[in-house]
Order: C-alpha cells, then sequence, then structure tokens
C-alpha cells in the first residue's frame, strides 16, 4: 500500500513535470511563434516597401491601423532595415512557399493601382481593400490559436525533449529504488542487530541475576562464570559489559561488589582498556565509564592521561572516573589539568559526588590552583560542603586580582557566615568593581551594625541604582533608626529616593532581603 | 472491591506484582523474591499490571515511577481508588527529589526504596510489608 502511494505520488509528480515542462515550452514558444512571423503591422509595412500595387493596399491598411492616416511612412521608416530583409526574403517565396505570411499572400491585389502611386487617393478602392483587409484579419485571429497550439505541440513534443524527460525520469525512478533499497537493507541489518542483542542480553539476564546476591554457594557460581565465558566473541562480551553497567547502577553493597568481581574475572576490563586506547571518542569515554563504574582504583594511572585528552568530553569523562575511583583524593585530577577547565564540568562533578555520595577533599591547597576555573569550582565547592577549615584561604581570595574570583569569594564567606573579613570589604568598597560591590552590600545584610549605617548612607547619596537599592533595603530592614535615617536621607536627596523606600516598605516585597 | 488473599482466605503462597520497565531489575528482583518464598507476578508497564490487578488477588505492589503508558504514580493511585485500600504497595525510583517522594507516600505508598539499593535491604523490607 506504502510503495503505492509512493509510486502513485512518483507518478503524478513526473506528470506534474512532463505538464510543467510543457508549460514552459508553451511559454517560450509564443514569443518565438511572434519572432518567427512578423506582426501584422511588420506584415503590412514590410508589403508596403515590396513596390508593387501591394505597397498601395498595405498603405492603406497601415492608415487605418495606426488611426492617423501616417502609418505608412512612420513603420516605412522605423522598420526599414528589418522589413527590406525580411521582405527580400518574401520575394524570393511568394506566394505559394511562406506559410507564415499566407493571410497577407492571400490578398487580392490590384495591379493596376500602381498608377494611384504617389498620383492620387482612390477612396473606394482603398475602402475596398480595407474591407478585404479586415476580413483577412478576422480569419488570421480566428485561425491564430489552432496554429499556435499546433506550434507549441510541435515544439513540446519534439523527440529531444522526451527523450531528455524520459531520461530524467529514468534517473529520478533509479534513485528512489536505490534509496529504498537501501533502507530496507540497513533496516533489515539494524532489525537482525537488535534482535541479537535482545536475545543474548536476556539470556545474560538470566544467568547473571543470581549472582547479584551472596546466598550463592561455591558451584553455582562456578557454573555461572563458566557459562558467562562461553561467551567469547567481542559483541557478546560488550553484552555482559552492558549487564553488568546497567546492574551497578541499580544495586550498591553486596550485590555491587559482586558485580566488579564478576567484571574482573571475565576480564572485561581488557574490552574497557581497548576501547579507551583505540576508540573513537564516543568508545573511550564509554571505556572510561566502564573501568570507573565496574573497575578498582588500580585503573586510576590508566584513566589519569585522558583527563588532558584533546577531546573534551572523553576529558570530562576522564575526571569523573578518576574522581569515582579515587575516593580518597577526588580533586586529584585537578593537579594534572592542563587544559582548561570548563564550568560545565564543575557541575559534573558536583552531581557525581552528589549522587554517588563522594566527600570532596581537602580544598584548601588547592585555592592557588593557576586555573581561575579551577579556583571558582573550589570556592563553590567549599561553600556548598560547609568547609569551614578554608575561610582563611578563601578571605585571602578577597585580594585576588580577579574580580570574579573576589565576588566568588564574598559570596562563599556569606554563605559560611564569616564576618570577620567586614572591615575589610569595607575598606576596599570602593575600589571593587561595581559586580563585587553588589556583592559586599548583599554581604553586609548578615553582620549589619550601628556603625554600618554611615557607610550605607554613603552608598544611598553616592551608589548606582542597585547599590541605592541594596543600601535602601538593608537600612529599612536593619531597624526603625535605619528607617528614620532613610527618610532624613529622601529630605536630604530632594526626594530622590522616596520610591525606593516605599518599594522596600511595601509587604508584598519583604521577600525581598 | 480488594481482592487481597486476605480477603478471600486463601491459604497460599503470598503473590507479589513488580512492575518495572527495566528487564533487568525485574528479572533480579524475581529471582530474589521467588527465593524467598513469594509468588511473583511481572509486567513492564502500568497498563498491563492494572489489568492484573483488577481481576486477581495480590499482597504486595512494587512499583517503578517512571514507565511507559501509565507510571508508577497514576497506578498506584488507581490501586488505592480502585483496586484496594488497604494492600500494601512500594515504590522504586532513582529519584531523589522530596516532593515526589512525599507526594507518592501521599497517594498510598507504604514504602519507598530509592535506585541504587541493597538486595537485601530490598528483601527485607519486602517480608515486613507482607507481613
Amino acid at each position: 500500500m506504502l510503495s503505492g502511494v509512493i509510486f502513485g505520488g512518483r507518478i503524478r509528480l513526473i506528470y506534474l513535470l512532463f505538464l510543467f515542462f510543457g508549460l514552459t515550452q508553451q511559454i517560450q514558444a509564443i514569443p518565438k511563434f511572434m519572432d518567427s512571423d512578423c506582426s501584422t503591422k511588420e506584415c503590412i509595412s514590410e508589403e508596403s516597401e515590396l513596390g508593387d500595387g501591394r505597397s498601395m493596399a498595405a498603405m492603406n491598411a497601415m492608415s487605418v491601423i495606426d488611426g492617423t492616416g501616417e502609418g505608412f511612412q512612420h513603420h516605412g521608416v522605423v522598420k526599414a532595415d528589418e522589413s527590406s530583409v525580411t521582405c527580400n526574403s518574401m520575394e524570393g517565396v511568394l506566394p505559394s512557399e511562406s506559410k507564415a505570411y499566407g493571410h497577407v499572400e492571400n490578398l487580392p491585389i490590384d495591379y493596376s493601382s500602381l498608377d494611384y502611386m504617389g498620383i492620387g487617393f482612390d477612396a473606394n478602392l482603398a475602402g475596398e481593400k480595407l474591407f478585404q483587409l479586415s476580413e483577412r484579419f478576422a480569419v488570421f485571429f480566428r485561425e491564430l490559436p489552432g496554429e499556435f497550439l499546433s506550434f507549441v505541440e510541435k515544439i513540446s513534443l519534439g523527440y529531444r525533449l522526451l527523450f531528455y524527460l524520459i531520461l530524467f525520469a529514468l534517473f529520478f525512478l533509479a534513485n528512489i529504488a536505490f534509496v529504498i533499497v537501501v533502507t530496507v537493507i540497513s533496516n533489515r541489518i539494524f532489525n537482525k542487530k537488535e534482535h541479537y542483542y535482545e536475545s543474548k542480553r536476556k539470556e545474560i539476564i538470566d544467568i547473571v541475576s543470581p549472582y547479584f546476591y551472596d546466598e550463592l554457594d561455591k558451584d553455582e557460581e562456578e557454573e555461572i562464570l563458566e557459562q558467562l565465558s562461553q561467551y567469547s566473541s567481542l559483541k557478546d562480551r560488550q553484552i555482559i559489559l552492558n549487564v553488568l553497567l546497567e546492574g551497578k547502577r541499580n544495586f550498591v553493597g553486596e550485590s555491587s561488589s559482586k558485580i566488579k568481581d564478576l567484571y574482573r574475572v571475565l576480564e572485561l576490563h581488557k574490552l574497557s582498556l581497548r576501547k579507551v586506547r583505540f576508540g573513537n571518542w564516543y568508545k573511550r569515554s564509554m571505556g572510561l565509564r566502564e573501568l570507573a563504574f565496574l573497575g578498582t582504583v588500580d585503573f586510576k594511572d590508566k584513566i589519569k592521561k585522558y583527563i588532558n585528552d584533546r577531546h573534551q568530553h572523553v576529558r570530562a569523562e576522564a575526571i569523573l572516573s578518576y574522581m569515582l575511583l579515587d575516593d580518597k583524593n577526588p580533586f586529584g585530577f585537578l593537579l594534572e589539568l592542563k587544559y582548561a577547565f570548563v564550568r560545565w564540568d564543575s557541575f559534573s562533578i558536583y552531581y557525581t559526588m552528589y549522587f554517588n555520595g563522594i566527600e570532596p577533599p581537602p580544598m584548601v591547597d588547592m585555592l592557588d590552583h593557576p586555573d581561575r576555573e579551577v579556583r571558582l569550582f573550589l570556592l563553590r565547592m567549599i561553600s556548598i560542603y560547609n568547609r569551614l577549615d578554608a575561610v582563611k584561604k578563601v578571605a585571602k581570595c578577597l585580594l585576588d586580582d580577579d574580580p570574579e574570583i573576589r565576588q566568588e569569594a564574598i559570596i562563599t564567606l556569606r554563605s559560611l557566615e564569616y564576618f570577620r573579613v567586614k572591615e575589610m570589604m569595607k575598606k576596599r568598597y570602593d575600589e571593587e568593581c561595581y559586580p563585587v560591590r553588589l556583592e559586599i552590600l548583599r554581604s553586609m545584610k548578615h553582620f549589619i551594625e550601628d556603625q554600618d549605617i554611615s557607610f550605607l548612607e554613603e552608598r544611598v547619596r553616592k551608589g548606582s541604582f542597585a547599590e541605592v537599592f541594596e543600601a535602601v533595603t538593608l537600612l529599612y530592614r536593619f531597624s526603625d533608626y535605619g528607617e528614620q535615617r532613610l527618610w532624613v536621607l529622601n529630605k536630604e536627596l530632594e526626594g530622590k529616593i522616596e520610591e525606593f523606600i516605599k518599594h522596600v516598605a511595601e509587604p508584598r516585597n519583604k521577600s525581598i532581603a | 472491591m480488594a481482592m487481597t488473599k486476605d480477603n478471600l482466605n486463601l491459604n497460599a503462597k503470598k503473590t507479589i506484582v513488580i512492575v518495572e520497565d527495566n528487564d533487568m531489575l525485574s528479572k533480579v528482583l524475581e529471582y530474589r523474591i521467588k527465593k524467598d518464598g513469594f509468588q511473583v507476578e511481572v509486567f513492564d508497564n502500568g497498563e498491563a499490571a492494572i489489568e492484573y490487578l483488577s481481576s486477581n488477588p495480590f499482597d504486595l505492589l512494587i512499583t517503578d515511577l517512571y514507565m511507559p503508558f501509565i507510571n508508577g504514580s497514576e497506578l498506584i493511585q488507581h490501586v488505592r481508588d480502585k483496586i484496594s485500600a488497604d494492600v500494601p504497595i512500594m515504590a522504586i525510583s532513582s529519584t531523589h527529589e522530596e516532593d515526589i517522594i512525599a507526594n507518592i507516600f501521599n497517594i498510598g505508598a507504604n514504602d519507598f526504596i530509592v535506585k541504587p539499593f541493597r538486595a537485601g535491604e530490598l528483601s527485607v523490607r519486602i517480608k515486613r510489608l507482607v507481613k
């Protein structure tokens, strides 16, 4: 049915193409047709050049057509070159051979009218000629569609064009057939592979599932190992690996240890290492993941060099694998980094730690890391894991050259509630860049005291919009005295901060600190 | 309405229904639960499970939360509303989100276990629920 629709569609398409080409040819044929034949006026003007009796009749006709009575002269001059050529050719073929001029040739020409050339004008004769001409024109226009269509038919159904169209259609059909054949074959191959994979996977799951429990006796375990070792092809071993990985994701504890044992006993790590060494970036990443989930800490050194792999995904995977394998110093990889640490990696690291229950190591010493992204990452980790042992080192980061580090250090210190740096931050306030100044103000809400009011008032007087907003919020929320000072300041500043105070005082904005 | 074996007073092996789309996990669970002496019915989606649960008695439902067609929450809701208000239900998921976990208990689950879990722990929990 589908093929019927496809082929039906194709046939309709081909038919449409034929139609399209036919129409194109017809459209192209119109100017050709008009070029191949003279326009009525030209024909008549040509006749006027003949110098025989026809010229008079033509002259008369032209006068009538133009409606000016001067058509003859006009066309005689403008079309002189063309008409002379055309008329010469006409002289050779007239009257029987030129089909294109048939409607003009058949005019009854009175040769005696030569006498009138340049002498006079016979109105009766001219009227008669005009009548005859108009009749001829009527015949011409009646015949025109038929001639035109036969002309178009001749062109559009010419053998050469047909040949090309048929060739094109065949090529088109061949292409379609090729695509269909390729799709069907690849689909069959894919289905076959998938079927094989599924059937083997089910077999392996049936064999492996009892192994995940620790209640098997040695004979049962050996029997399972023997059954699994019969799967020797790379494909089958990869299926075993995938099943073990799946098991590792679902189980912890004893089952997890047994899965790792199975990985080692079946020497599946060789397959993983092979992928890591020789695969493309995806296979290398997968190999690293297998080693991390199913391997032991011994593989840490093998993973280490991929921390600086040229492919970013491999690097990221290597970092996570390294962390998973070395739970004593999961951030050891930071000392090995040669590539810039990507901010996205810090998220992956955090989630890997969170979901695998990895505790961060002491990070104090690493805060001197040359890579600013690493320093930022460590500051965030210190904040998340509330590492109070790093407070002093974080406070030193307030003097870092990088403003982003200083900003992150303020945020970290705020989350650690380390307020001893308040005076230092206040002193540095004017030297700081805008984002850092804002962070300082935001931090002050945690440790604002009476002696800070003058500092905040200064911010209200001189600060930018955001600084004024933060300072007003702090003063308003600090105490009644703070609020009173705000209204005094408002008077001093001629009502410039009234809107800020009203905004902060609005009960709906209470949550905005 | 409730078609538990307690209601029907049957003195047979207790039936545990597992609804889990991960065939590897369901196979392992099935193996373990059978070994613990229960009868097990396994389904890989909520729709098929509802069809079974509507017409067959069971003693415990273990369901994954994320499944095709009908997810675990919908299944629990359906069982509580239309099949049995008392039969114990255990949900399994890898989610750590408190809202989701709280919702599962609100709609009537009796227990929740987060993946990855210890097989032995699951076994203990099952026995406790079936008792």
